[in-house]
């Protein structure tokens, strides 16, 4: 196991809580494969999380740091003490931070050390941020080395909501590692379901809270597509609650109603939340989402890395990851006709599955592997280290 | 430092000046030199430009020439983004851009790729005001300066800065084999000419008319024309037709292949005997330019500008323009004296290479933008 060694870049990654989400995935596989770039990870997180034991077996050397509990923003001087010590330990000359909070955290303890930056993470939807989140980013991105953004949109948004100076923020595409979401054993979600033979399956992962995707007209789409072929199922995995966010204020059962009154209830499950998403990946014909506040989007990703078509709304983050349209199979936001035909043409067509989910795998591959994110992020790293 | 610009262009067509800044934006966000690009419409390169890593915005113009929303978007942008000048490609974005920065500090830039003589009244009237009006003009050829000045524009503030490649658009994306994808003899000697058929800045017209007298001379070799017929604004594929008809007249039609467009550059040169290119309204010549970097010997005809960016005789072959028979015969002589051919190729590579890259592009850019501090 790697752990860190001293003569490589030390890159302290401050994050608050392992459950499972994007942004804490992406960190996940930045942690696997960091050290084979000449980066030396350590993660510190002050909360807990689905994929702690993940973190653990990481090459990256995993601390977990208290912090007080509430109220939730206050900053905790011991916790910046705690850094600080660590830092200078160390020799941290990178910090990046996930999260608002852990930018506070970050900025404060890296106060008064030489040569270390600071790096704000911006990987969350300004408009669904509570505002005390937003004024925190506000400062956070004046006052930091660098910011990344996941994307160009988010980059243009940041620049809408904050003062920061726009060449402060760099876009950095999120990288997904083949070797977490590619399984090479069958998937057994086909049997898990009872789905028969021939049966063609599609999916969508993604929670049921926040708003941030749209559910609802994955499953209103359905509606027409199920009604004209009976063997297409479709899986939704993704949770209706978390820590901060309670079951009832989730749309989960919204989507469960409607397919049971649209009488597609028979084909439409709900798997609820799940960690094996390579499994549930790997036993698709093809992959549908919908998004509302996606800020980059990993799951679709996911979806093209294992060889299926992936069909997605016009999202601008969608049309600028997929490159207008190149990865993924884009229709009008809202256009529930649009994505019906979609999902027919796909339903019943396996050579058009093949092909296009070769197409975009490639695309993929080419744009979003977890090594050329790697690549970008340590070339933003030593031009911040080098100004 | 030079100052942040934001480029602006509309319509993202395959073309040379697409395919230029498509270029100059890869080189930016590779070397992190801050800048902005803004594109107003769509087109074929949309993808191209959305993965170039750049900072690129869409803008959408909902009426024919100006569009005074489309103007108060750029200006949001560019303030938005701290931009300090404004480089505007073509004549509608050029009077968006100085409506855009009017008032601010942002210093205005227009660049002159269309040659006076193909500009229609509207456009030269409104190039010609941009020219009084502009920061700072850029003429990618000396020899375009020269022809704005005698169309009336004025150049005091017109500088010429050459355009450049970027290294990679000329590595191949495929190595699929033309010969094969044509159905021409794996053996035969593959002449090849690039450029659009829309208006009168190419004359493939002159090529198809010397080409019967290659053939004769040459009957194992084949002609592969490059290029769109059509696009959003000439739907009707007129040059093309005629100088399809024309081959046909000569018998050589099955010899001569009208491939449409592509944008694997690279690919398509690295199979090329001879590039042929002929010429009547060029600003600058990028295709003869990439021919040279590729080392494809060039048979090119004598206009000012394609003297100006090949240096002539002493690293391509000249022809007379609109002489057919002058073409075939420097076709004939760069097909038969192969020595002098790779000669005259290689040095053809070595004086590109000293001119014509996107870095030296951009690093004149820098210079002129520079200067307006």
């Amino acid at each position: 196991m790697h752990k860190s060694t001293p003569d490589k870049l030390q890159v302290v990654h401050l994050i608050r809580s392992l459950s499972i989400g994007g942004i804490e995935t992406q960190l996940l596989d930045f942690c696997n494969n960091a050290h084979e770039h000449g980066i030396s990870v350590h993660v510190i997180c002050y909360g807990g999380g689905e994929l702690e034991n993940e973190f653990e077996k990481s090459p990256a050397r995993f601390v977990k740091m208290k912090k007080i509990k509430r109220p939730y923003d206050l900053v905790d001087p011991l916790l910046i003490r705690n850094l600080k010590k660590y830092f200078r330990k160390h020799d941290i000359k990178i910090v990046h931070a996930h999260f608002a909070d852990e930018g506070i955290h970050a900025l404060a303890a890296a106060r008064g050390l030489n040569g270390i930056k600071v790096i704000q993470g911006l990987a969350v939807d300004f408009r669904l941020n509570r505002k005390i989140d937003n004024l925190k980013f506000n400062f956070l991105c004046r006052k930091a080395d660098g910011c990344v953004a996941l994307t160009e949109v988010l980059r243009q948004q940041t620049m809408e909501f904050t003062n920061c100076i726009p060449d402060k923020i760099h876009v950095v595409h999120d990288g997904i590692d083949p070797d977490r979401i590619l399984q090479k054993e069958p998937s057994a979600l086909r049997s898990e379901l009872n789905l028969p033979q021939a049966a063609v399956l599609g999916g969508m992962i993604g929670n049921f809270y926040n708003n941030v995707r749209n559910q609802l007209e994955v499953c209103r789409a359905l509606e027409g597509a199920i009604n004209e072929n009976n063997n297409l199922h479709f899986v939704f995995a993704g949770g209706d609650k978390n820590r901060w966010v309670k079951s009832g204020k989730s749309y989960f059962q919204e989507c469960v109603d409607f397919c049971r009154e649209a009488g597609i209830g028979q084909n439409v499950h709900f798997l609820g939340l799940r960690p094996d998403v390579s499994n549930i990946l790997a036993g698709l014909d093809f992959y549908v989402h919908s998004t509302n506040y996606d800020t980059f989007g990993i799951a679709p990703v996911e979806a093209a890395l294992n060889g299926l078509p992936v069909i997605a709304n016009n999202h601008p983050v969608f049309v600028e990851t997929s490159h207008r349209g190149a990865g993924m199979e884009l229709y009008e936001t809202g256009g529930v006709r649009d994505l019906t035909e979609k999902i027919k043409n796909l339903s019943r067509d396996n050579a058009l599955r093949v092909e296009t989910g070769n197409r975009h795998r490639g695309h993929a591959m080419e744009h979003f592997h977890v090594n050329v994110h790697i690549r970008n992020m340590k070339r933003l790293y030593q031009k911040l280290l080098a100004s | 430092m030079t100052l942040k610009t934001a480029h602006v262009l509309k319509d993202l067509d395959l073309g040379g000046i697409q395919t230029l800044l498509l270029d100059l934006l890869k080189y930016y966000a590779q070397q992190d030199i801050p800048h902005v690009f803004v594109c107003i419409g769509g087109g074929e390169l949309e993808r191209e430009f959305q993965s170039a890593g750049a900072h690129v915005y869409f803008l959408k113009k909902r009426l024919p020439y100006f569009d005074p929303f489309t103007a108060l978007a750029l200006r949001r942008i560019l303030l938005r983004e701290g931009v300090e000048a404004v480089h505007a490609h073509h004549t509608s974005e050029g009077i968006t851009s100085l409506v855009a920065a009017a008032g601010t500090r942002i210093k205005v830039l227009q660049s002159f790729h269309v040659a006076p003589a193909i500009s229609n009244f509207q456009d030269n009237t409104a190039l010609k005001f941009m020219a009084r009006r502009a920061d700072a003009g850029i003429a990618p050829s000396a020899s375009q300066r020269a022809e704005l000045q005698k169309a009336g524009y004025s150049v005091s503030s017109v500088r010429t800065v050459w355009n450049g490649v970027h290294p990679e658009r000329l590595v191949p994306q495929s190595n699929r084999d033309l010969r094969s994808e044509f159905n021409l003899p794996t053996d035969c000697r593959l002449m090849m000419s690039i450029g659009n058929f829309y208006n009168d800045t190419r004359d493939q017209l002159t090529i198809c008319r010397a080409l019967p007298i290659v053939f004769d001379r040459f009957p194992d070799a084949r002609f592969v024309f490059f290029g769109g017929f059509t696009n959003r604004y000439i739907k009707h594929p007129e040059r093309y037709l005629k100088c399809k008809a024309t081959c046909e007249e000569a018998g050589i039609a099955d010899k001569v292949i009208f491939a449409g467009k592509d944008s694997d550059i690279g690919n398509i040169l690295q199979q090329a005997d001879l590039f042929v290119y002929s010429s009547l309204g060029d600003t600058f010549g990028m295709v003869v330019a990439e021919a040279m970097l590729s080392g494809v010997p060039v048979v090119a005809n004598d206009l000012p500008v394609i003297t100006e960016v090949t240096s002539g005789e002493e690293n391509i072959f000249l022809f007379g323009t609109k002489n057919p028979q002058s073409a075939a015969e420097q076709m004939i002589r760069a097909l038969s004296e192969t020595d002098e051919a790779r000669n005259r190729a290689s040095k053809a590579r070595k004086f590109a290479e000293s001119r014509y890259t996107i870095a030296q592009y951009a690093e004149g850019l820098a210079k002129v933008v520079g200067e307006l501090r």
